[in-house]
């Protein structure tokens, strides 16, 4: 996406806000609400100062470097150490007045400096002890010393750049997420309409306050599948009204069915009503297995899915508080 | 065909040369033609076929087949050799091993690593011979897939970046060579393969901007003797394909698996790994190169021949590291020295290997939904409208691809591509402003929301067509990753071994897709199945977790 689109969604979507309030005031999101870039999450997100992102517990990592080796850099993809918001907010007018020049602001290296994300010095350091010694040397000729640094001030910058590259690697960070995209009118259209999804659903039924139930992401991702699972980022959840069931027809005719528990290529396993758990040999086509799944229609519906309808249902979801 | 058979007789020369250096072990004429009762390779042989002659297990016979042993792996410090330059390990800090790797079979012997070990077992017996433990100091212990042999030497890449070479007959270690700092978060998990007297081991890593390369190294001393980096530096061609130096030097695209190779035309085959940053473009417009690439570098100077790029641009992580795998045939009337990959983006591509030219590409992925069109040289034409997006866009494959790293097989008997799949989505959300750039993986976020489960897949590997597909029942209405089913191997006995969906390995009759005969396991398996020869019994032998199960057809 380019940045003109990107800033062009972003528009649209708080165009979407004012004309959802204008036209139908009903589906108008509340007022919390200001803009599409705020998103409030569950639970709702720490006060002032920001969630500094590369905290620890983020979810979706990949759990890199578990496994009895001590990880570099602290650990990677969201699961890196909880950083010093306000030690970050001291560094930053140093970092730019002494650093940026040359660095760049951003950290990533100017002409005249090198990127600090690529710098073995800071990707070495621990609590800015190590760049603690190099600031104060230098590197002749072309990294002057440091000598005036307080070790606060090293320290803050020192976790002002740990904490920018792990932010900046760390993936599944929500703080900024803004899926509120789509038009809430379009989404209502679909919804009662190509959609088919009053087949099973209803927004005064078991979809009753689901705007309020969900952050935006979570919202989109669960009426795309509400049963996700496996993958990177998926979190697996489990209701009644999505559970798979199963019926076992025997060479003799005989019949089993129940919840089904487990089905490989040579076993299926049923927990029946009266709570009996039953498993049964396969070979092949036999005995015959059909499993039923009440969410077959959002498999279906995953190879045909636009993504503007997809928007859109997430636009009108969030306005069912 | 003048120049392929010079190649050759340098090559035989070479061999000659290189194997009056040492005594015993495996030799590199052994590696070049590898007898049927060994598997001498991370691939078996260099082809990358995952394919072995022997056929006294067949499809008459399977259903005899038993447990001949079992071994887990002892992970345990003491009587163990002990190398590297990391902290040493509190008691009790060793995890228990998941083995990946794919063991070598030399002389009736077997050698394996898990990350930060290597193990040689009796491959009669599955009895530990010795243990070897690398203290590394940080890196990735994601996995290990295997060591390389040359003569008595193994090879073993390590999670902080160093080659060890190991006497393989005692698991001492005869040197280590620091390829790059692992605090540059660059790490390595591959078999290095040994091609003539080279040692080819990559570097690379995914949590930040970095550069990926494949270099090669004396067996004898593990001195560099050349370094391929994946993307062009400033000046070289390519350099057009990104938009500065800058951008290309912290581009990505390690080659972090085994190589194939065509002895003829003295070729490696490598597959290339995804640009970075890795979900967001912005600060990399155009393709790329050689990223998400098949490459053919000269195996003695490291220099590319060719390349053709399967995801121009990728903004998935679909790295085209997948085995690139070597087979011949007729097509219209003439002979063609073929190469085969199914890709982690849905893409089946075949290419002659001595240009790099297209045969045959084709979708083999049915929900693979990110292409809008092809180019007249096969190339997939990525969609921009599903690279992330604010709003969200719902995409297939998912981030463990269609395939992954865990080896396909091609079986010479049935013509047939063998391939485990996975039909699964993720919504790929873009989550930064429009000035901010991102590193590593920074800048987007994958939500996984399942999918239509994984399955074998079987393809036509001269059209591309489906023949026949095995679903994995355990797997319905997910979307797990595709290496979770482990690899796969076929035989001259018209079999095709495979993990089940749910702790099995099982044997299919390589035709049709029926299954013959499974076995359960302690666990998914969760490596590639080999099988060897020693005393006149042929062996078929997996992992699953910590174990090894060799199976024989007892007489």
């Amino acid at each position: 996406m380019s940045r003109t689109t990107f800033a062009l969604s972003l528009g649209a979507a708080a165009l979407f806000v004012a004309i959802a309030s204008a036209q139908d005031p009903e589906h108008a999101p509340p007022s919390s609400v200001a803009g599409a870039i705020q998103v409030p999450a569950t639970p709702p997100p720490p006060a002032q100062p920001a969630p500094v992102p590369g905290q620890a517990g983020q979810a979706g990592g990949r759990g890199r470097g578990a496994g009895g080796t001590p990880p570099a850099g602290g650990g990677g993809f969201g699961r890196g150490p909880a950083f010093d918001a306000a030690a970050i907010e001291r560094a930053r007018p140093v970092y730019e007045a002494q650093c940026g020049f040359c660095h760049g602001n951003d950290a990533r290296g100017r002409a005249g400096g090198p990127d600090l994300g690529r710098s073995l010095v800071v990707l070495s350091d621990t609590k800015g002890k190590e760049l603690g010694a190099f600031l104060r040397a230098g590197r002749p000729p072309a990294m002057p010393a440091f000598p005036g640094l307080t070790d606060e001030q090293i320290s803050d910058i020192a976790e002002f750049l740990h904490q920018r590259f792990e932010a900046a690697k760390s993936r599944n960070l929500t703080d900024t997420m803004a899926p509120l995209v789509g038009d809430a009118a379009a989404g209502a259209a679909y919804f009662n309409g190509a959609g088919k999804c009053t087949t099973c659903h209803s927004i005064t039924g078991d979809l009753a306050k689901i705007g309020s139930k969900y952050d935006p992401a979570t919202l989109q991702d669960r009426l795309v599948n509400p049963r996700p699972g496996g993958g990177r980022g998926g979190q697996a959840t489990t209701s009644p009204r999505s559970t798979r069931t199963v019926t076992v027809t025997l060479a003799n005719g005989q019949t089993a069915a129940g919840r089904l528990e487990f089905v490989s290529e040579f076993v299926v396993t049923l927990v029946d009503d009266s709570g009996n758990r039953r498993t049964f040999t396969r070979n092949g086509d036999v005995p015959k297995v059909v499993v039923t799944d009440p969410l077959k229609a959002h498999f279906d519906m995953l190879r045909t899915f636009r993504d503007k309808d997809m928007q859109d249902l997430t636009a009108y979801l969030w306005t069912i508080k | 065909m003048r120049r392929p058979l010079l190649a050759l007789v340098a090559m035989v020369a070479l061999t000659v040369a290189v194997a009056g250096r040492q005594q015993g072990g495996l030799t590199p004429a052994q590696i070049l033609k590898p007898s049927p009762e060994s598997w001498p390779t991370f691939h078996g042989d260099y082809t990358g076929r995952h394919y072995s002659a022997l056929n006294q297990i067949n499809q008459t016979n399977v259903k005899g087949l038993s447990l001949a042993w079992t071994a887990r792996l002892n992970t345990a410090l003491q009587g163990a050799t002990i190398g590297g330059f990391g902290p040493e390990p509190a008691a009790g800090a060793v995890p228990n091993a998941n083995i990946k790797a794919t063991p070598l079979l030399v002389e009736g012997m077997l050698y394996l690593a898990t990350p930060n070990n290597a193990y040689a077992l009796d491959g009669r017996t599955g009895r530990q011979l010795w243990h070897y433990y690398w203290k590394s100091q940080g890196g990735s212990n994601i996995g290990n897939r295997g060591l390389g042999m040359w003569g008595n030497y193994l090879f073993l890449d390590t999670p902080d970046q160093y080659l060890v070479s190991l006497d393989a007959r005692t698991g001492k270690e005869r040197w280590n060579q620091k390829k790059a700092d692992y605090k540059g978060d660059l790490y390595a998990t591959t078999a290095p393969t040994v091609v003539g007297n080279h040692v080819l081991t990559p570097a690379g890593g995914d949590y930040t901007d970095v550069p990926g390369w494949l270099e090669s190294r004396d067996p004898e001393t593990g001195a560099l003797q050349w370094r391929w980096y994946g993307t062009p530096r400033a000046g070289e061609p390519g350099i057009e394909t990104w938009p500065s130096a800058f951008a290309a030097e912290r581009g990505g695209a390690a080659p972090w698996q085994p190589a194939t190779y065509d002895p003829e035309t003295n070729l490696i085959f490598v597959g290339t790994g995804n640009p970075q940053p890795v979900l967001i473009g912005d600060s990399r417009p155009g393709d790329n190169l050689y990223t998400c690439s098949i490459v053919a570098l000269n195996a003695d100077t490291g220099k590319l021949a060719w390349y053709y790029q399967v995801s121009p641009h990728d903004t998935h992580d679909w790295d085209a590291t997948q085995t690139a795998v070597l087979f011949d045939a007729v097509i219209n009337g003439r002979q063609r020295k073929l190469l085969a990959q199914a890709s982690r983006n849905g893409v089946f591509f075949v290419l002659d290997r001595t240009s790099g030219e297209k045969v045959l590409t084709t979708q083999y992925l049915p929900s693979a939904n990110w292409i809008s069109g092809f180019k007249p040289n096969g190339q997939p034409i990525p969609n921009a409208a599903k690279e992330p997006q604010v709003g969200g866009a719902l995409v297939s494959p998912h981030n463990g691809g269609a395939t992954n790293w865990a080896p396909p097989s091609y079986s010479p008997l049935t013509g047939l591509f063998y391939v485990n799949t996975v039909e699964g989505y993720v919504v790929h959300y873009r989550t930064i402003g429009p000035t901010d750039v991102p590193n590593g993986y920074g800048g987007g976020a994958e939500h996984a929301v399942g999918g239509h489960g994984a399955a074998l897949r079987a393809i036509e590997a001269l059209t591309g067509k489906e023949r026949w597909v095995h679903n994995y029942p355990a797997s319905d209405g997910t979307a797990p990753r595709p290496e979770a089913f482990g690899g796969l191997l076929t035989t001259a006995g018209g079999l095709l071994f495979a993990g089940g969906s749910s702790g099995h390995v099982m044997a299919m009759d390589a035709a049709t897709g029926k299954v013959l005969w499974h076995s359960g396991l302690v666990q998914q398996m969760s490596n590639t199945p080999i099988t060897y020869m020693l005393d006149g019994s042929q062996y078929v032998l997996v992992a699953a977790g910590d174990t090894l199960y060799a199976f024989s057809v007892q007489r």
